[in-house]
């Protein structure tokens, strides 16, 4: 028992690229695009917590030890390796979405939204793995008057 | 019925905008009906946020009707029984206005899996792969977090050498939160007397759902903890009330607001951990760690996760001049008092805050420069907080020391006057403590800014500087230091050296005397292992952990440099292009703390319009933020 203390880095990263398109293919037809795909990772360093003597010759086995055992291979330091995985992100974000609208004649239209959604987790952490996709039709006719 | 309710409204605002003003009128009015249809692969967490996953029917309308003096706007949508809103305007000879605003929101919430991931079968120091420490104690057993039964049925709650257990309500169940607000606001003007106007509004926010809960069940808290599920029904009503003056340069306003917060949802309870360790053989005399729990019912059942009820009066007043000069005064006080409904032991404590603002503005040099200047006063009072475990319900013991203590076949001899945990070691521990609140402060600021246009739209400069103190009563971020002060200067240029160049170049320094910073934070190495230990082998020395925390440590920044441009160029006659840029260095090396902070930002967009019916968008954004920092932990055994 006792405290341990070591100075750490925690790096983060993050590329969004943005895309959009408006296309008119007719006077009553407008379609929309848009794209986005980010891309964000997060590390920390793995933590090393200065081992007193005491530590090191401690019985690990010994049933009186109230000793810190886990210790690392070059038996110097108290070993956190891992630790730093719970602060790791790795994740890619994929959002694509498609809107369409025709008039039909001055007062009626249709009208269409079309929406992908990924999200890829490389780090899974405190929630677990997230991979997932998600995707919908918002599709209908609209009324002018 | 949630759902009959909500189209009712829509239909009653539909009914309402037809008929209310006669006579000319203009109208633009359209109805979408159609249908919502969905689907989903694996986890909705991330990408269905805020998202129902169900299919649905949904409408969508827009009323907007006018004349010279009335008008009536009515904008619905309905895409499931979560996701919809519907909002109304209107405006009757400019006597009364009403505004209705009502919306709904589904939000899914996560789920703490409490290390599923990792291996919860084959952790033991025979195969020290984890991904965490894990300690040694006497009775041979391995504690912390050495057992995962994550998504097992709990089947003896108090089983300490669980470190993380997920209650058998809480596995494979949703979580999400339905929220709902209706904002009214109703405003009148008094016939003859335009230049006053009574405003009275309200809000009814009402949150319905559940939320995982984690909570701290056993001795070592942070190697003992227990994922609950939790049912929240919780409201918030407010009801305001005021006036408006504007006459000539003057405007003033004054209104009172009361909000009250109320809980519906049955209390969450959950069984603490037995208190086993030393001695275990006599329950009601943990040796050990008795002193040292605070709480009345460990080995028993109590309310956790609990948000308080509470209820808050504010009076605000807000007053704008304008000045010869092309000047203008505002200022603006709020008092207000928050009441905290459901603190221990009864007693409602409140939370007084008194805020002043004002600002001042002028045009000099024939309005080639214009000048800011601006203060702020905030006073945070929170009434002193009284906590008693009372003795009867308290767990104490009298200690007895005279013989050694024999746990597992090794014997322990106490020497109580080198114990920590007690001043007089007859007393029992009785936990009565009154705590003043560390928000009690006075924060001062003071800014002046300058902007002077040389070449008009061509070239302008920005000089600015800023002023802050905060004087905390009852928290002191270094030793003997309770402030904290800033000092800020900001400089800048705009520049447009030709028709279709732009840009801002713009540069801070903030200087922090005493950062917020929590003492004793850590840490001092440890060179010993008797440093870790009292009196000889083999005794615990729990309290050592906190004696050795001496250091103050912080995550803040004693000195921030900042850089940041912005261009815009117009390319061609139908490509426009613009760049972003920033960096900020931050550290902090006062005292022993030895923290740092670099981050970037680069990014640029443009838009090309290739034909009337083809224009394309394009952008790329670059982060990158490193922040170096110590951390420390306590490291426990038994």
């Amino acid at each position: 028992m006792g405290p341990g203390c070591d100075k750490v880095e925690y790096s983060e990263k993050a590329h969004v690229f943005m895309g959009s398109l408006d296309f008119a293919p007719a006077n009553n037809i407008r379609l929309s695009l848009n794209a986005n795909y980010t891309i964000g990772k997060a590390s920390m360093d793995t933590p090393h917590f200065s081992a007193p003597a005491g530590f090191l010759s401690g019985d690990q086995s010994s049933s009186s030890s109230f000793y810190i055992v886990y210790i690392s291979s070059d038996g110097k330091t108290l070993d956190y390796e891992g630790f730093d995985d719970y602060s790791d992100l790795d994740y890619t974000v994929l959002d694509l979405t498609l809107n369409v609208n025709i008039d039909l004649n001055k007062s009626w239209g249709i009208y269409g939204v079309l929406s992908y959604q990924d999200y890829e987790d490389d780090e899974p952490y405190a929630y677990g793995d997230l991979d997932g996709a998600y995707y919908f039709a918002n599709i209908g006719f609209q009324y002018k008057f | 019925m949630q759902k009959f309710k909500i189209i009712l409204l829509m239909f009653f605002c539909v009914a309402l905008s037809m008929p209310l003003i006669a006579g000319d009128k203009e109208s633009y009015n359209s109805i979408k009906f159609g249908a919502f249809l969905q689907g989903d692969d694996d986890k909705l967490d991330r990408v269905a946020e805020y998202q129902e996953d169900k299919s649905s029917p949904t409408v969508n309308f827009n009323f907007k009707t006018f004349n010279n003096n009335s008008d009536l706007y009515v904008n619905g949508n309905y895409e499931g029984e979560y996701t919809n809103s519907i909002e109304a305007k209107g405006n009757l000879m400019r006597i009364i206005s009403v505004d209705l605003d009502y919306s709904s929101l589904f939000h899914r919430k996560d789920y703490d899996t409490l290390f599923i991931q990792y291996d919860k079968n084959n952790f033991s120091p025979a195969v020290a792969t984890g991904k965490v420490p894990f300690v040694n104690s006497p009775d041979g057993k391995v504690y912390g977090i050495n057992k995962f039964i994550a998504d097992d049925t709990v089947t003896s709650p108090g089983g300490q050498w669980y470190g993380f257990e997920q209650d058998s309500t809480a596995v494979n169940k949703d979580y999400y939160i339905k929220r709902r607000e209706l904002l009214t606001k109703v405003s009148f003007a008094i016939p003859g007397m335009e230049t006053l106007k009574l405003n009275f509004s309200g809000r009814f926010e009402n949150r319905n759902g559940y939320e995982h809960k984690t909570v701290m069940v056993g001795k070592c808290t942070v190697c003992h903890v227990r994922g609950l599920r939790k049912n929240v029904d919780e409201t918030t009503r407010d009801l305001k009330a005021g006036f408006s003056f504007t006459g000539g340069p003057v405007y003033f306003s004054y209104s009172h607001m009361y909000r009250d917060f109320y809980v519906s949802n049955k209390p969450l309870t959950t069984t603490f951990d037995n208190i086993e360790g030393l001695r275990s053989s006599k329950p009601d005399k943990y040796i050990v760690f008795s002193p040292r729990l605070n709480s009345e019912t460990y080995g028993g059942t109590e309310e956790v996760a609990k948000t308080p009820e509470s209820d808050k009066h504010m009076d605000t007043f807000k007053l704008r001049l304008d000045l010869p000069y092309y000047s203008t005064f505002a200022a603006s006080y709020t008092t207000s008092t928050i009441t905290n409904n459901d603190s221990y032991g009864g007693d409602n404590i409140d939370l007084d805050q008194d805020a002043l603002n004002l600002r001042f503005t002028t045009h000099l040099l024939k309005r080639k420069l214009t000048l800011t200047t601006k203060f702020r006063y905030l006073k945070l009072d929170r009434d002193t907080v009284h906590a008693e475990l009372e003795k009867d319900d308290a767990y104490y013991f009298q200690p007895d020391y005279s013989t050694p203590v024999n746990f597992k076949g090794v014997n322990y001899n106490y020497d109580m006057s080198k114990a920590y945990y007690y001043n007089d070691i007859n007393q029992p521990v009785i936990f009565d403590i009154e705590g003043d609140s560390t928000y009690d402060r006075k924060e001062y600021q003071f800014g002046i800014d300058a902007v002077y246009r040389m070449l008009r739209n061509k070239l302008k400069f920005r000089l600015g500087y800023e002023y802050e103190n905060i004087d905390r009563d009852n928290y002191e971020v270094y030793p003997n230091h309770k402030k904290t002060e800033k000092n800020k200067i900001k400089a800048g240029i705009d520049f447009k050296p030709f028709m279709k160049f732009s840009g801002r170049f713009k540069f801070e320094y903030t200087n922090i005397d005493d950062p917020f910073a929590k003492p004793k934070a850590g840490c001092i190495a440890v060179t010993s292992a008797s440093q870790l230990k009292y009196g000889g082998g083999g005794k615990a020395a729990y309290p050592l952990v906190y004696d050795r925390r001496t250091y103050t440590g912080s995550a803040s920044p004693s000195e921030i440099y900042s850089y940041s441009l912005n261009l815009n160029w117009l390319a061609a006659k139908n490509l426009s292009m613009n760049f972003i840029g920033k960096y900020t260095d931050s550290e902090n090396n006062e005292g022993n703390t030895d923290w740092n902070y670099d981050g970037l930002t680069l990014g640029f967009d443009g838009t090309l319009m290739i034909s009337e019916k083809l224009s394309f968008s394009f952008g790329y954004n670059f982060e990158k933020a490193d922040t170096e920092s110590k951390i420390s932990v306590g490291l426990y055994a038994g």
